[in-house]
């Protein structure tokens, strides 16, 4: 699954913007440190794509555009886009994006991850699978493919 | 003034609790987690639960669920390490004396038949009856039949309290109810009804009802309506209770003692359902066979986060546990 010829050979990398915090008005400051979708981006953008050697930012999986938050109800919806719409990375780059917010936000947060509408032929199957919580822990107990996710969360 | 008093809140487990299930004689409560081990909490005075025993690296994963045979005097234990291990308590602790191997890779439930007939399931997407075979010393397990209708993997199994019916709940979305018939067992009925995965499946106290639980956010409700050809009831969808959890329910108990279900999920919350009408009778035709059920009570926030299992104390009318992803064990008292 993880040698062999790349699926995707030639995938589009896009420049990496500028991050900048101009639109994003200030939620309510009463609240508890709430986070905004911009805080969420900057955890998983720097995420290793797991056959090529840019980021999932770089190959526009991840967008800040296809994060969205609900700081009142502590959930956190991402998207993230394949490359192509027959990735077989796409569970493993969605168990990335899952196991990298897992250990960066606090445990009151709700997180569900989901390809785009559209962007896989699988998708319900990939989205049932990333968001059954007890496929997710019993993966993240086989230690390599827990290498393999590590290897993809791990910055440069 | 119903109302869900939380007794105890028990520390204990070092990671997510994925399971809880009382003895039979109510007098204990076994919990399972991600820590590999197996607590055993029991009433050391009036409302004062502890941990009386616990099996620390019980299996070499996470411990997924626990369950009781029924005497009391064995525990079974199912692990994402693909065995099936069966404890012996003794006056020093529990003691492993069986190992039952089949499985090619987590085994995701363990549930012991009143008849003393034990079933497992997994990820393998296959359905184990597994019956006890003891002389003076040693028991060995036996695997009686190995069921591989599911096609995703199997979540939980659940035996009616009365009859050696099984019923089996799946990643592909349905329940299916198996019994034994010239020492062939077979596929009796697949419900189909829930749109998404059957997390929990729990029958009532007399065996009339069983009730699921689903990533559907809905809790169904399935009865007897008629009788096929071989005499076999033919369960169906009488009740759709939906609209009250917003994220996957994970677990549904039955009161022992009335039609009151408990159920548990990932938005942190326990609800209270009453279910009417209770008409015992199976015959044939539709009439009268409608149920409703009704939101009687709901404690958000129960957990600080997921909650994973419910399970009514099967002796002391009203105590439910809950356990949890926060690591949490906790004993409520419910006054109806």
């Amino acid at each position: 699954m993880f040698s062999g010829e790349l699926e995707n050979p030639n995938p589009t990398v896009y420049e990496v913007a500028q991050l900048k915090r101009d639109d994003l008005s200030l939620e309510d400051e009463d609240s508890i440190d709430p986070f905004d979708a911009l805080e969420i981006f900057e955890m998983i953008r720097t995420i290793n794509d797991p056959e090529h050697p840019f980021t999932l930012e770089q190959l526009n999986v991840a967008q800040r555009d296809l994060i969205k938050i609900d700081n009142e109800n502590n959930s956190i919806f991402v998207n993230f886009t394949p490359t192509i719409p027959h990735c077989s990375m796409s569970t493993l780059i969605g168990l990335s994006i899952r196991v990298k917010l897992l250990r960066s936000l606090p445990k009151r947060f709700k997180v569900d991850v989901k390809v785009t509408p559209g962007s896989h032929a699988s998708e319900l199957q990939v989205n049932k699978q990333l968001n059954d919580k007890e496929r997710v822990a019993a993966a993240l107990e086989n230690q390599s493919l827990l290498q393999v996710v590590e290897r993809c969360i791990r910055p440069k | 003034n119903m109302s869900l008093s939380l007794i105890s809140s028990l520390e204990g487990h070092e990671d997510r609790v994925w399971h809880c299930s009382w003895s039979p004689d109510g007098k204990h409560l076994a919990t399972c987690g991600a820590d590999r081990s197996v607590r055993i909490w029991g009433l050391e005075s009036e409302n004062n639960w502890v941990c009386v025993g616990s099996i620390d690296s019980a299996h070499q994963r996470t411990v997924r669920q626990v369950a009781w045979s029924p005497d009391s005097r064995y525990i079974a234990t199912a692990s994402f390490d693909a065995t099936v291990l069966i404890w012996e308590r003794t006056s020093s602790g529990f003691e492993n004396v069986a190992t039952l191997e089949g499985h090619d890779n987590e085994v995701k439930s363990v549930a012991w038949s009143r008849s003393g007939l034990l079933a497992t399931c997994g990820r393998d997407k296959s359905v184990w009856v597994w019956e006890a075979d003891s002389d003076d010393v040693d028991t060995e397990y036996q695997c009686l039949a190995v069921l591989t209708e599911h096609t995703q993997d199997v979540k939980m199994v659940r035996w009616h309290p009365q009859q050696d019916v099984l019923a089996s709940c799946s990643y592909d979305d349905s329940i299916k109810l198996w019994v034994d018939q010239d020492d062939e067992w077979y596929c009796v009925g697949t419900l189909t009804s829930h749109t998404s995965t059957v997390w929990g499946i729990a029958f009532n106290s007399d065996g009339t009802m069983l009730a699921s639980c689903s990533d559907d956010l809905s809790v169904k409700i399935w009865r007897p309506t008629a009788i096929s050809a071989q005499g076999q009831p033919l369960w169906t969808n009488v009740c759709t209770l939906s609209g009250y959890h917003t994220r996957t329910i994970y677990s549904v108990d039955w009161s022992p003692s009335a039609d009151v279900l408990a159920t548990g999920g990932a938005d942190d919350t326990i609800r209270i359902f009453a279910i009417t009408p209770a008409d015992r009778t199976i015959s044939a035709g539709d009439e009268g066979k409608q149920v409703s059920g009704e939101l009687v009570l709901s404690v958000p926030h129960a957990h600080a986060s997921d909650i994973n299992a419910v399970a009514w104390n099967p002796k002391q009318d009203n105590l439910l546990a809950s356990v949890s992803d926060d690591g949490l064990v906790k004993i409520w008292s419910y006054k109806p």
